[in-house]
């Protein structure tokens, strides 16, 4: 039996909140101090703003130094829309919570390319531009004066809320957000940001458009922050310009990494011990820092995967879990390709030419791939094989020249585009999405397939949990193709070398490519798994799907091309069967002394 | 690798012991309790630190008499860290947890904004002896019971006596600049008020800066352009410094005056005789303009001799004389320690604590400017005109302006 | 109007070499370790103070104070690198230095204010406070000797990076790690070396401004953040980048001054975002290839 929304939330999930609402309920009741309500009022707010900021954190691998603009912005627009326009709570708080939805996705806009220390300073000075605004925008914000007499929300009475029925409110909203973060994050959505989050260039090859997903992280993650920001503002009834400072983004960082970034509790563990502990030791205010800024290092230092982390890496912890549910292969089999009756070349190189700085890395080179065969790319080091395939898969743009695919000349396209199109890839040095499953990785690489959005997986709607359960099938499938179906529920990252590179592979096909570039698959692994992936070639050859692969290992490819293309310092020098190739004398003076007369042998 | 787990496993065990610490720490019944919150870190803390030390001494001294029915009245301090959220949660906890009779602070206008509210709702006595906004008094003035009153000169007493001078000088071109705190953001909106009333015109400004700013010219250059004589700066002493030093640079020499931030010591130090000279500021307090004054002073300085002294002496004296008027109040209130424990008595005594301090008419031992009836019903602003005065700075010694 | 331009311009080179000498700091550390010291401003605060304390309290002369401020700093960083650098390189969030580096400066900060106390504290300048005019525009003689003073020092830095052996091996480090480590160059320590330059140069800028800002423990927040954006505007690994992006942020803020004194203190915030949301790597910086 299932419902239509909250498809996938099992009898045991539906328990855990059941107690979790009975005890916000109860906990004002008991503990009957207003104090304890006001404080407990906070870490609710305080709790959905660190939940936020774990999408953008944990799971999308961004940071935020600004999300304290972020909560100013919730708290104004609900502060000013309450009191000078007078509207009701009901209003100015939905208001509040968009127009911190708005700022996010432009915040996304500077943030999208930005890394590291320039994407730390990019929030940053949005935290700072928030913090002067507010200070100097007076006419608006009323300054460091503030907006006072802000009120607490109303009951369909008309009276006002209690402080008690207020904290009902902010933790059952808490309670809820919590909830549809799970959804989100147990779903594709969450699958989606954990693979930007280790790979942004291997989520692109499988279509994954990574700005886009980017906007929709800070968005989400600015959302909480806004609701944060309401509920904090007709909490306390007087908002200023002194309230949201970089302290207090330091803050909300902290309570994420203190409870655990990318788990699903850890905001909640972190945001209530860390807003704890001011009050707990409020009295020793000559060291209070001390204790706030020794509690960061320490979580830093000693607890990297913060409190949840750590606890579920607890080997007592991990035999407790559940083992994960077995999943059956799709009973029909293997559709690996997009259907292709065209007699064009797959895709064309055009004396295409790309530079860098000052070096031609590819000089005028013309390359034509027949629709169903392996064609083989070979050549030096350095000759330009890893460049024309970047320039193929749109990651590259060329510097010259052009590409047809299918017989039409393409303009700039990205790489997640070119996904679209049916070109996909793998690495050459292995690309992986850091703490995903296998069987996720191919979930991922399903990404264009996939029809559930965002909302779908936010309410998690029985069709959506229903497509994810149909497509875990396939993915099996794929796995089992690929021969790593047994290892389906491990961290793709404990994979031996030669099976992570056969999960590429198998995250490529779920792509269902029309063209697929394989850049030195053969790379690193052992001779038995170098027969495994021969067979593995030529059956998804035989399936209809057309291949580039790019190998130093002249054995293979010269036993598996159907066509060879041969690269010098950036320059085709040969093409043909492997019979005329390995007879060109250029070809051989290329080679010389290296890697032809050894694979002859 | 073992002792990597744990180290984690100590660090998870530590967060446990500190939740259960946390709950243990809440369960306690202790003496009568005065509340203090003030800064103590942040944009306004060395106000809060010096007023910390006029709160703690007036404390010394009553328990030293013997405090409260023998018993040594206890304080409950604060640190609202420069930020209202932090000042609500504090006043909070100071009324509803840890049954304070009567609570002092804070130093920061914005803070004390925030917090009267609270404090004129759950019916406490709030001693503000720093901030001077004048809205801290005036929100609930309308109110048949005020539970806010203050000992410190606010804005608009002390804008006035300003106006008092240009209109004595008859000074015609007026610059105003202030900080961009909110101190000096609410003096900004009472000068241009006082300046309309009196019809005296903005030459030049308002300019706003920052209190840590250091370099002053671009602000100082409009005033210069605009041939200004006479400049009201809301600013703190460094800030003031700086001001000064711009001036020098883009060569402008017009006689300035800031309101009581401007005669701490601390101006002078920073600051030296030449660039303070002929600097004015309104003050209430001198070390210097009684005998009791002068006893606190060298007290301040001997007892505190660690922490600088009596660095910021008007902060320090008016805190010290408004948790005395609290103090005095709690001897003619006289509850019963034995019953504080009892929510309804406790609002009783609150509300007794409130009328007692309105009504205390023998504070004679006052070291500010102070009537021995501080307050009334209709006045809980115990300065008022006739206890500033405009003060200037002359090699180094502050004297009454001409 | 040509007066106050040319005063906002002299007066923003001094605040801006400031930021350019802070920001060299960053610029160290970044390219050895991709790291850098969030509480830069915090150890330029310390410098200052204990700056004061030799000169002021124990009378040595400013030279001497100089020396001492540097050395004590450039302790202070080998014990950040240990503490909050070496620790979390490896953290799953790849920006946890940030958030370490952090908790170190609001220790440091609250040291100071128990040290030192929260007030400001005068440090004479050892040239004098009489105005110099340049032209109309006026210059405390401090001034000009920050701008020498901050543009020499980054200058030497370069020179060191370049010319010396020791310097030439940190930029090896920097420019591959793995290659100096096989040359036989050791890695750690030149990492260890990178933030005691960058902490010295701190500690040189806390002693070389205090004389104008004062010394107090809040004086570092403002300019190491401002030095920050800096060095982001200017491109973190382009060192003359980061001079000119040093000294224009101090220009541009003297002028949004003179045109609304509420466009002060945002204008280089703002500035920041709109370079990089068309330069993702700063004006100067390298663009990125990722390598495939």
């Amino acid at each position: 039996m299932r419902l239509p929304v909250f498809a996938n939330t099992g009898p045991r999930d539906w328990a855990r909140f059941a107690a979790a609402a009975i005890v916000i309920l109860a906990l004002p009741l008991v503990l009957h101090d207003p104090f304890f309500v006001l404080v407990m009022q906070s870490l609710a707010y305080l709790f959905i703003v660190s939940l936020g900021l774990d999408i953008l954190v944990g799971w999308t691998g961004q940071i935020s130094l600004g999300h304290a603009g972020l909560y100013a912005i919730g708290a104004y627009t609900s502060a000013l829309l309450a009191t000078r326009a007078g509207w009701p709570f009901w209003v100015s708080a939905p208001l509040g919570v968009a127009v911190a939805g708005v700022a996010g996705a432009l915040l996304a806009i500077p943030s999208l390319r930005a890394k590291g220390p320039y994407l730390a300073m990019v929030t940053l000075a949005f935290g700072f531009m928030m913090e002067v605004t507010t200070n100097r925008w007076q006419s608006l914000t009323n300054g460091p004066m503030g907006v006072s007499a802000i009120p607490a929300p109303t009951l369909p009475g008309g009276e006002e809320m209690t402080p008690t029925q207020y904290f009902w409110l902010i933790a059952g909203v808490a309670l809820l957000c919590q909830l549809l973060a799970n959804n989100l994050l147990g779903s594709r959505v969450g699958r989606t940001l954990l693979a930007l989050r280790g790979s942004e260039i291997a989520a692109q090859s499988v279509g994954v458009n990574v700005y886009r997903w980017k906007v929709l992280a800070f968005v989400i993650s600015s959302v909480y922050a806004g609701l944060g920001g309401v509920f904090f503002a007709h909490q306390n009834g007087f908002i200023n310009s002194d309230t949201f400072v970089f302290a207090l983004s330091v803050s909300f960082l902290t309570s994420v990494l203190m409870g655990g970034s990318g788990t699903l509790y850890g905001p909640l563990v972190g945001s209530v011990i860390l807003n704890l502990i001011p009050t707990v030791f409020a009295r020793l205010h000559d060291y209070h820092l001390y204790i706030y800024g020794g509690i960061i290092l320490v979580t830093i230092i000693f607890l990297p995967d913060g409190i949840v982390g750590s606890v579920l890496k607890l080997p007592v912890v991990r035999r407790w879990r559940r083992p994960p549910p077995r999943i059956e292969p799709e009973p029909g089999g293997l559709a690996l390709s997009q259907a292709q009756n065209n007699r064009e070349p797959v895709i064309e190189a055009r004396n295409v030419t790309r530079d860098f700085g000052g070096i031609r890395a590819l000089d005028r080179v013309n390359i034509a791939v027949q629709p169903g065969v392996v064609h083989g790319l070979i050549g030096p080091n350095g000759s330009g094989k890893s460049t024309f395939v970047n320039v193929l898969t749109g990651l590259y743009p060329p510097s010259g020249g052009e590409i047809l695919l299918g017989g039409r000349v393409l303009g700039r396209v990205r790489p997640h585009q070119m996904a679209k199109l049916g070109v996909t890839r793998t690495f050459q040095s292995i690309r992986l999405f850091g703490g995903l499953s296998v069987l996720d990785h191919v979930m991922v690489g399903f990404h264009l397939h996939l029809r559930a959005g965002v909302w779908q997986h936010l309410l998690q709607t029985a069709a959506a949990v229903h497509e994810e359960e149909q497509f875990r099938r396939k993915a099996m499938t794929l796995l089992q193709f690929v021969g790593i179906a047994d290892r389906a529920h491990e961290i793709a990252s404990n994979l031996p070398y030669g099976q992570q590179r056969l999960l590429e592979i198998a995250r490529a096909l779920a792509v269902r490519p029309r063209l697929l570039l394989l850049d030195e698959p053969a790379a690193g692994v052992n001779p038995t798994e170098i027969q495994r992936l021969v067979k593995i070639i030529r059956d998804i050859r035989d399936a209809g799907v057309t291949q580039v692969v790019i190998e130093h290992h002249m054995e293979l490819i010269m036993g598996i091309s159907d066509v060879v293309s041969v690269l010098d310092f950036g320059e085709k020098i040969a093409q043909g069967t492997t019979a005329e190739v390995q007879r060109d004398p250029k070809v051989i003076e290329a080679y010389l002394g290296t890697g032809l007369e050894t694979a002859h042998a | 690798m073992r002792a990597k787990a744990w180290l984690r496993t100590a660090a998870v065990g530590a967060f446990a012991w500190f939740a259960l610490a946390a709950a243990g720490a809440a369960l306690a019944a202790e003496p009568v309790k005065i509340g203090f919150s003030v800064s103590l870190t942040g944009g306004t803390d060395d106000y809060g630190k010096a007023a910390m030390m006029g709160f703690k001494l007036a404390l010394k001294e009553y328990n030293a008499k013997g405090g409260y029915k023998g018993q040594p009245v206890e304080a409950v301090i604060y640190d609202d860290e420069t930020k209202p959220a932090k000042g609500v949660e504090n006043v909070t906890r100071l009324i509803t947890r840890d049954n304070v009779i009567a609570i002092v602070g804070p130093v920061n206008s914005g803070v004390a904004l925030a917090i009267i509210d609270i404090a004129q709702k759950q019916q406490i006595t709030l001693m503000d002896t720093i901030a001077t906004a004048e809205d801290i008094i005036k929100r609930y003035a309308k109110e048949p019971k005020n539970y806010i009153f203050r000992v410190s000169l606010n804005d608009g007493i002390q804008t006035s006596f300003m106006i008092d001078y240009i209109q004595k000088k008859g000074l015609k071109k007026i610059g105003l600049m202030h900080d961009s705190t909110g101190w000096g953001q609410s003096g900004r909106d009472t000068a241009l008020r006082l300046m309309k009333e009196a019809n005296i015109p903005v030459s030049a400004g308002p300019e706003v800066f920052d209190q840590n700013d250091t370099d002053m010219t671009p602000q100082l250059t409009k005033m210069k352009e605009a041939n200004v004589d006479f400049i009201i700066a809301y600013s703190l002493a460094p800030a003031g410094v700086q001001i000064a030093k711009s001036m020098q640079k883009i060569g402008i020499t017009v006689p300035w005056t800031g309101t009581w931030g401007l005669l701490a010591p601390n101006f002078l130090r920073l600051g030296g005789k030449d660039l303070t000279n002929g600097v004015m500021a309104v003050t209430s307090y001198t070390v210097d303009h009684s005998e009791n004054a002068k006893k606190f002073h060298a007290w301040v300085d001997k007892e505190y001799a660690g922490d600088g002294g009596d660095f910021w002496p008007v902060a320090t004296a008016q805190t010290y004389d408004g948790t005395r008027l609290v103090l005095r109040a709690l001897d003619k209130v006289a509850p019963d320690p034995a019953r504080l424990d009892d929510r309804a008595y406790m609002k009783e005594v609150r509300q007794k604590m409130r009328d007692a301090v309105e009504n205390i008419d023998d504070f004679t031992t006052a070291v500010t400017k102070m009537k021995p009836r501080p307050f009334a019903p209709d006045n809980h602003e115990s300065l008022g005109r006739d206890s500033g005065f405009l003060a200037i700075w002359r090699d180094g010694k502050v004297v009454r302006a001409q | 109007m040509f007066v106050k331009i040319w005063q906002a311009l002299v007066s923003g080179l001094s605040v801006g070499s400031i930021y350019a000498l802070i920001a060299q700091g960053y610029y160290v550390t970044y390219i050895t370790t991709g790291a850098l010291n969030f509480g830069q401003g915090e150890f330029l605060m310390i410098g200052a103070l204990f700056g004061v304390t030799c000169y002021i309290t124990l009378g040595l002369p400013y030279a001497i104070a100089v020396v001492a401020a540097v050395v004590l700093l450039s302790a202070m960083g080998a014990g950040l690198e240990r503490i909050a650098i070496r620790t979390t390189l490896r953290h799953a969030l790849s920006l946890s230095w940030v958030l370490s580096t952090v908790a170190v400066s609001i220790i440091v900060r609250n040291a100071a204010v128990q040290i030192w106390g929260p007030e400001q504290v005068k440090f004479p300048s050892p040239f004098g406070d009489k105005v110099l005019r340049i032209g109309e525009a006026g210059i405390f003689p401090q001034e000009l000797f920050i701008i020498f003073g901050s543009i020499g020092t980054v200058l030497l830095v370069q020179f060191f990076l370049k010319r010396a052996v020791l310097g030439k091996a940190l930029t090896a480090v920097a420019y591959n790690r793995r290659a100096a480590a096989v040359m036989g160059i050791d890695v750690q320590r030149m990492v260890v070396l990178a933030f005691v330059l960058s902490s010295a140069l701190a500690g040189l800028g806390g002693v070389l401004i205090a004389p104008i800002t004062f010394a107090w423990a809040y004086m570092g927040t403002v300019p190491g953040i401002k030095a920050f954006a800096a060095a982001i505007i200017g491109g973190l690994e382009n060192p003359i980048g980061i001079l000119i992006g040093g000294l224009a942020v101090g220009v541009l803020e003297q002028f949004f001054g003179i045109i609304n004194s509420n466009l002060k203190e945002g204008i280089t915030f703002l500035f920041v975002l709109l370079i990089l949301a068309v330069r993702p790597t700063g004006l100067m910086g390298r663009k990125e290839i990722e390598k495939v």
